[in-house]
């Protein structure tokens, strides 16, 4: 009707590449998957932190038959997340295009049970609006959009890759422990704990407590339980704790001394076109940018390069 | 860990932005003067530009108090192959500016510790990356761009967030980053940089033949790399250093607001101030 070749065609696609750009911004995470069909709810895939075992399940093939029912697959989540520590912040992505919910029960008991849980449950819908899912995200807390086509839907699901803003009473604070493993020694022929095969040592990582190898990180150790990450895992996420500044937009006074060049890219700032040269400026540092640096600067580098050339003044 | 495959690139045609440490403190103590580097530089430099007559070379300056692009090939006349004479000049004319305008920064700025100050590679790399990025939206066919850094200081700890954004946002633009250290520690933020990106990471042992090292390693273009045996690093460390004594640790702690890592159990998060 709509969506070529098929609506679930799609939304397997598409989930398909937020999953892939939800691991990239968000590396310490778990994702699982879970179907809806015939009234019943389905658990697709473990709820688990490698992105390559949710992926083969979604190109794996998946029916669509029956009625949807919310109720259940809110209670199936429920019973998953309700096993996840304290410190991690849970949250419900519902892909949803049927137009109703066919529940055994009172649906609005399970929105408040979630909301007790502090789920975080978000609606993209494929077909139109509906209360219920709008009362479920209003009560939750979470988003509710619903998809004009094919790319707009595709926006709206990447629009949840980046992690939402935490409410502070929410946020419990845990001290976890975490063992940042090296790599063994090039002659160490050992099984790896995850595929039951042989492994050279210079292939896997060592688990520091209990000495186990594991093939990749970010893992948690099969043996003594103890989660496994590096470095770079950790600091994927620090340009969200230290954003970037937004930039002021100004213009060229008549007669301004000073750089006519952007200072990120060199590009000329000076528009023979246009009468109004408009630009950018970043508070901190008073360094001009054009448009497309000040776009790449907050979407994906996180570093103003005036304030990171230079040293600062204070003591 | 991914290494770069072409796009719409034209196959052998590079970009090379290079990044190279102007820092006073360590060239004053280096085995090499500064002047024989830049020389075996600027080598570098018109090989590179010899190999295609379509390569690009753009090299920036990395201080103590201040970056600066210090040399552009797509200002350089464009008729005609590039003449050694005339690049060595302006360039060298151009980083004796930038060398002098640096220390007078450095002067007049109290705070920067004599001997251990770093150079400012978050900046170098982040002004590289904003050129490739426009480099990138100027048409289907451009050239491969990659970034090479010549460091010789040690890795400031305080440019580690600025570092690994850079890191992460040229793994994402796929922009290999190669090093090639001229001093005598490793560099750990380099050698992170070179595996997350796929790059070649290199510390010569004789740095009086460096212009041999630079043309052997670092001047093939990355459509080329496929076919040679370039230097491998064995183990790139990955463990993480505790906020609180910044010495490295296999086993930490770690805040689950704010991501900070310690070394052992407290009630309340330093960075934070949430209690546990």
């Amino acid at each position: 009707m709509d969506y070529r070749p098929s609506r679930m065609a799609v939304v397997a696609k598409c989930a398909e590449a937020f999953i892939r750009e939800f691991f990239d911004q968000n590396p310490l995470s778990h994702v699982g998957l879970v179907t809806i069909k015939d009234g019943i709810s389905h658990r697709l895939t473990d709820i688990g932190g490698s992105p390559e075992s949710q992926i083969k399940a979604l190109m794996g093939k998946l029916e669509c038959s029956g009625d949807s029912s919310l109720q259940n697959a809110l209670e199936l989540i429920h019973g998953y997340l309700n096993q996840i520590p304290s410190y991690g912040h849970k949250e419900v992505l519902i892909l949803y295009s049927a137009l109703n919910t066919c529940d055994p029960g009172d649906v609005m008991e399970t929105v408040e049970k979630c909301k007790k849980s502090k789920i975080r449950c978000s609606v993209i819908g494929l077909a139109a609006e509906i209360f219920i899912c709008k009362h479920l995200c209003e009560e939750t807390g979470g988003s509710y959009t619903v998809a004009l086509d094919e790319s707009h839907f595709k926006e709206l699901l990447l629009e949840h890759a980046p992690p939402p803003p935490a409410i502070a009473e929410y946020a419990a604070a845990n001290l976890i422990k975490m063992g940042f493993p090296q790599r063994g020694a090039e002659d160490l022929i050992s099984i790896c704990s995850c595929h039951k095969k042989i492994k050279s040592g210079a292939e896997g990582y060592i688990c520091p407590r209990c000495k186990v190898n594991v093939c990749e990180l970010p893992t948690e150790c099969r043996t003594c339980g103890l989660t496994l990450v590096s470095s770079p895992h950790l600091a994927r996420s620090y340009h969200h704790l230290f954003p970037v500044a937004p930039f002021d937009e100004v213009t060229f006074k008549l007669g301004q001394k000073g750089g006519q060049n952007c200072y990120g890219c060199q590009q000329s700032l000076i528009n023979s076109d246009s009468q109004s040269n408009l630009h950018v400026r970043c508070p901190k540092c008073n360094q001009h940018f054009c448009f497309d640096c000040d776009i790449y600067i907050h979407e994906s580098l996180h570093n103003c390069p005036g304030c990171e050339s230079q040293r600062s003044f204070s003591s | 860990m991914t290494s770069a495959h072409s796009k719409l690139y034209s196959d052998d045609v590079s970009l090379v932005v290079v990044i190279v440490d102007t820092n006073p403190f360590f060239w004053a103590g280096a085995a090499l003067p500064f002047a024989d580097f830049f020389g075996h530089l600027i080598h570098f430099v018109n090989s590179l530009l010899l190999l295609n007559h379509l390569n690009q070379v753009v090299v920036i300056a990395a201080g103590v108090s201040s970056c600066a692009y210090v040399f552009d090939s797509g200002n350089a006349a464009a008729s005609g192959s590039p003449d050694v004479a005339a690049t060595f000049a302006k360039a060298s004319r151009k980083v004796e500016e930038f060398v002098k305008q640096d220390a007078r920064d450095t002067a007049g700025n109290g705070t920067v510790a004599g001997g251990g100050a770093a150079s400012l590679f978050s900046g170098a790399l982040s002004l590289a990356l904003c050129y490739i990025q426009r480099v990138f939206r100027s048409g289907t066919r451009h050239p491969q761009p990659r970034i090479l850094c010549l460091q010789g200081s040690p890795d400031g700890p305080e440019q580690y967030v600025a570092v690994m954004n850079s890191i992460f946002s040229a793994q994402r633009s796929m922009v290999p980053i190669d090093s090639c250290i001229v001093g005598t520690q490793d560099s750990a933020f380099l050698q992170q940089a070179s595996y997350i990106t796929g790059g070649v990471y290199l510390k010569p042992q004789e740095l009086s033949g460096l212009f041999q090292y630079l043309a052997a390693v670092f001047a093939s273009d990355l459509h080329s790399r496929a076919f040679l045996r370039l230097p491998k690093t064995l183990g790139v460390d990955f463990r993480a250093s505790c906020f609180c004594h910044k010495k490295t640790i296999d086993m930490g702690y770690v805040c689950s607001v704010c991501l900070s890592i310690f070394c052992k159990y407290h009630k309340k998060c330093s960075t934070c101030g949430f209690c546990c």
